[in-house]
């Protein structure tokens, strides 16, 4: 007959059971829970700190930027004004007219029938090769008279103008009077330029297709010049 | 120290004082698992918060920076209205790009002129000039006979602002009045840049009032010993 045993075993084994089963449901509750969204948060962090680093630096070096911008315009506020004098960054026209008058009358050549062209950047492929890039173009197309000297002091003032224009066609129609010294009359066209820029006034769809006088009261301009 | 049964026989004793051990180191290990767990999860979230903290102070700190930058930007020139700082900043640059470029490209039709009357031969009259944005200078007139033409062709390659220069068009015009053969010739022009004697004026570019106080028009270089110009201008062509 087999011997009963005296105590029975299973009860420390179901005890060994219940702590590892505990532990394990514990360990994964714990991984599920909160490890693991955890560590999804500090790999977010990870992603997003360097960028937020970038973006301070950006920041900080914009400000710089334009700190030292603040006190290049405050310290060469004369540099300022001579290069928006040269490529202002709108047309400009009645002061480019008030500029040919004011040589014109110097230099006693007679400018009139001023007739403003703005170009932009929308002109033929080769003028756009030639133009710096984003310089627009305004041309202006006047009679003259006057005699060769007179001619070639107003250019010769013109060319060194404040407002940069270049001569672009001188046509001869007729000389007229004797000697040395006869009057010239013909007309002559002006290329001036400006700069649109970001942000800055844009020149109307209107303004560049070219009509006469259409910009600025450009044809109200009076005929420049004494006359020969 | 565990308790024993002393009913219970010997071996009977040993197993169970090994279950009870054995439950025991279970225990303790089941237990030090869950409390390194809990350790890590700590140390997790210590690490997000001082993480988080480190992510909120550079938003503070963009977020300063920002409020600094909007304070400059509101900078105001009389060129640049409604425009900030920072596109003022470009602005100037861009034009500044663009007036070196057009400073190096500039027409000198003064320069041009002076010359081209000392180089002219008494058969040829001009009628118009014109420079084109590849940086050519055309000119049309007329002439006495095609080898007038050709002679001042040949006269314009030694223009000091020319690079060279050729016959576009000669034609007879046998119907007009005045010479006969018409002509366009075409010089290539030096930059500005490259002229050695750069006609540009005393200061960068004048005055306010448009015209720089460079050297009187009287200065320029006195057309001498032309064979055809008459007091040193270019012989034009009129009706």
């Amino acid at each position: 007959m087999a011997r009963r045993p005296i105590i029975s075993l299973s009860g420390k084994y179901n005890t060994i059971a219940a702590v590892v089963g505990v532990a394990l449901l514990l360990g994964i509750l714990i991984l599920a829970f909160l490890v693991r969204p955890a560590w999804a948060r500090l790999q977010e962090l990870g992603r997003e700190i360097p960028v937020e680093q970038q973006k301070r630096d950006l920041a900080k070096q914009d400000l710089e930027n334009l700190g030292s911008a603040k006190t290049f315009f405050d310290e060469r506020a004369d540099d300022v004004e001579t290069v928006n004098a040269a490529l202002p960054i709108e047309p400009q026209v009645p002061s480019i007219l008030l500029i040919l008058e004011e040589l014109a009358v110097d230099s006693g050549v007679q400018l009139d029938g001023f007739t403003p062209q703005q170009l932009g950047a929308q002109g033929g492929l080769t003028e756009q090769q030639a133009r710096p890039t984003g310089v627009d173009t305004l041309e202006i197309t006047a009679n003259f008279s006057g005699r060769y000297p007179q001619l070639i002091n107003f250019l010769y003032s013109l060319e060194r103008s404040l407002r940069i224009v270049d001569v672009k066609v001188i046509n001869v129609n007729a000389v007229r009077g004797g000697g040395n010294d006869p009057v010239i009359t013909g007309n002559i066209s002006f290329t001036a330029y400006y700069k649109t820029v970001e942000g800055g006034p844009q020149p109307s769809e209107t303004a560049q297709t070219g009509q006469d006088g259409q910009d600025g009261g450009a044809n109200a301009a009076p005929p420049a010049g004494g006359g020969p | 120290m565990p308790l024993i049964n002393i009913n219970l026989l010997r071996r009977e004793q040993s197993t169970v004082s090994r279950l009870t051990q054995a439950t025991t180191i279970v225990g303790v290990v089941a237990g030090s698992v869950v409390v390194l767990l809990l350790l890590v999860v700590v140390f997790l979230y210590t690490t997000i918060a001082i993480r988080s903290g480190q992510k909120d102070g550079l938003v503070q700190e963009q977020t300063e920076l920002a409020k600094k930058a909007d304070a400059i930007s509101e900078y105001e020139q009389t060129f640049y209205p409604e425009l900030t700082l920072g596109q003022q900043a470009a602005a100037y640059q861009q034009q500044v790009e663009g007036v070196k470029e057009l400073v190096d490209n500039h027409k000198y039709f003064t320069l041009y002129l002076t010359e081209i009357a000392v180089n002219t031969p008494t058969s040829v009259v001009y009628q118009s000039f014109g420079s084109d944005s590849t940086n050519r200078l055309i000119v049309t007139g007329s002439a006495s006979t095609y080898g007038d033409v050709s002679k001042l062709a040949k006269q314009f390659e030694g223009l000091s602002f020319a690079k060279g220069a050729s016959i576009q068009d000669a034609r007879l015009n046998r119907g007009g009045g005045g010479k006969p053969v018409q002509f366009t010739l075409v010089i290539e022009l030096k930059s500005a840049a490259e002229l050695d004697r750069l006609p540009g004026p005393d200061r960068p570019f004048g005055s306010s009032t448009g015209a720089s106080p460079g050297p009187e028009p009287t200065a320029l270089p006195a057309p001498t010993g032309s064979p055809g110009a008459s007091a040193g201008s270019l012989p034009l062509e009129g009706e």
